[in-house]
């Protein structure tokens, strides 16, 4: 790895690193089908109050546990964390999409920085959760810009799948990252040291299994 | 002025356990239960125990607490329902009436737990929390139907706060988390009124006999302009669905096919629940 991690952040987060994601929209395009999200202020409504609301309570809190463990190298933790992702993904598509870009993530991380913690990790669970192999590639990145890193692959997934997806521009698109990640910028500190919680998005829930068993479709999950 | 209510509230419990006998005939061996809860008679149909449990209290009012603690030995069938809708009433001195209900499935056990709506009035409080067991040769089928509110007293999603905690383990394995909140003052219900402004949540937890011929196809055709549902599995076999329904009416049809659905694809008849002919 790259002795300066601030470089490694870009590397990692940059859309060129072959993570896979761009393959996934995370149930964006049956709620698209559905009519759920139809246009550029529904793309943001659906962001600001669906999608940021569960990181915020969910994911973040997650990852700090997990980022913790990786720092600490405490192998075990990791993997704890990484079985019990899978009970709070209730549709198997969340939890595939998931391991696929995980495990994508984690077979280059091996090449690129195969530490023990990271050889030992891979051994153990070669399909880990997204979330915890970006807390491993970020373990030598403090917590608060790490945790913005794995957040903002998030709200980029949902926005880069949006326009292949729905009538949406460019321009259009990075005014809702813009003003979605501002929002985010104001409450991720405090996220970290929440307990994890969960967030309700039946929705959301619904439209992944509904996808999963879609005769056709644009992306895998 | 004095809070009557909250100075009134009752600390119940059931604790049931079902073993069935040698000649595979289930029955209660063990029962205990206070107010706010009660129990009636139980009936046997279609090899399964049915048995209601009644809240004689109407519902639940602030600072209630109701302990549900329910045993299903190896072999035994049982069924729980509910006669009628749980309310959850205003609470008057902030305090959440709170329900933990725990159910364990032994080996070749069967548990359904199919209750009538929560309808949450405006300004209730209440917490749901639920613990599941199930050995890796149980069968499960749990239904839970959380109302929007007495929409019929133009009262939609006017309740205070509702908490939902689940965990299902299958041989003492996570499958299943879910915790939240739903408050209708932040962006918690805006998943629920996207698809439908007062839209009633039905989720089914399958497992066992109940998930082993998943009728995948047949509950894909229950979708339709009133009724957003998906389906799926977990891992370990236990399956899931969740639907958005448009009102109780659609709820409550959907509800019963469903029922109807994974009996059949279980090969069974679907006990009856003394509620009608």
């Amino acid at each position: 790895m790259t002795a300066d991690p601030w470089l490694w952040l870009l590397q990692a987060n940059d859309t060129a690193y072959p993570s896979g994601a761009y393959a996934h929209s995370f149930g964006l395009e049956e709620l698209v089908e559905a009519g759920v999200v139809s246009c550029a202020e529904d793309l943001e409504n659906f962001l600001t109050q669906q999608i940021l609301p569960a990181l915020l309570t969910f994911e973040i809190p997650f990852f700090a546990r997990a980022h913790a463990a990786a720092m600490a190298g405490d192998a075990e933790v990791l993997l704890a964390l990484d079985a019990e992702l899978d009970a709070w993904r209730i549709p198997a598509e969340l939890r595939d999409a998931s391991r696929r870009i995980g495990s994508q993530r984690l077979d280059l991380l091996l090449q690129l920085d195969p530490t023990p913690l990271v050889i030992r990790h891979r051994e153990h669970s070669p399909r880990s959760h997204h979330l915890v192999v970006t807390a491993l590639e970020l373990s030598n990145i403090p917590l608060v810009q790490a945790a913005r890193a794995f957040a903002f692959q998030s709200i980029a997934g949902f926005i880069a799948s949006s326009m292949k997806l729905m009538r949406i521009g460019q321009t259009a698109c990075q005014l809702i990252a813009r003003r979605t990640l501002a929002a985010l910028g104001e409450k991720i500190d405090a996220s970290l040291s929440q307990p994890v919680d969960g967030w309700f998005n039946p929705l959301l829930e619904i439209a992944s299994l509904r996808h999963a068993r879609a005769h056709a479709r644009l992306f895998i999950s | 002025m004095g809070n009557h209510v909250s100075g009134s509230a009752l600390k119940g419990h059931l604790q049931l356990r079902c073993e069935s006998r040698a000649d595979g005939v289930p029955f209660i061996s063990q029962q205990s239960f206070r107010a706010p809860i009660h129990i009636s008679k139980s009936h046997l149909d279609q090899g399964h125990l049915v048995q209601s449990i009644v809240n004689p209290t109407a519902g639940f009012f602030d600072g209630d607490r109701l302990e549900l603690d329910i045993h299903v030995a190896a072999g035994a069938k049982l069924v729980l329902s509910t006669p009628s809708a749980s309310r959850v009433y205003r609470t008057r001195s902030g305090a959440a009436a709170v329900c933990c209900q725990k159910f364990r499935v032994a080996e070749k056990a069967s548990l359904e737990w199919i209750a009538e709506p929560l309808i949450p009035h405006a300004g209730a409080c209440y917490v749901q929390r639920t613990e599941i067991e199930l050995d890796a040769a149980a069968s499960l089928l749990l239904f839970d139907w959380i109302a929007p509110g007495r929409v019929a007293m133009g009262e939609v999603f006017a309740y205070q706060h509702l908490r939902w905690e689940l965990d299902l383990r299958l041989d003492g394995q996570l499958m299943a988390r879910e915790r939240y909140d739903l408050r209708p003052g932040d962006a918690s219900l805006e998943a629920l009124r996207a698809k439908f402004p007062a839209a009633h949540y039905l989720s089914v937890y399958a497992a066992g006999e109940m998930a082993e011929n998943w009728p995948a196809a047949a509950l894909d055709a229950l979708n339709g302009e009133d009724v957003y549902l998906g389906h799926g599995h977990l891992t370990g076999g236990v399956h899931v669905i969740r639907a958005l329904c448009r009102d109780s009416l659609n709820a409550r049809r959907l509800l019963e096919t469903l029922r109807l659905l994974l009996y059949r694809a279980s090969s069974q008849v679907p006990p009856t629940l003394g509620r009608k002919s």
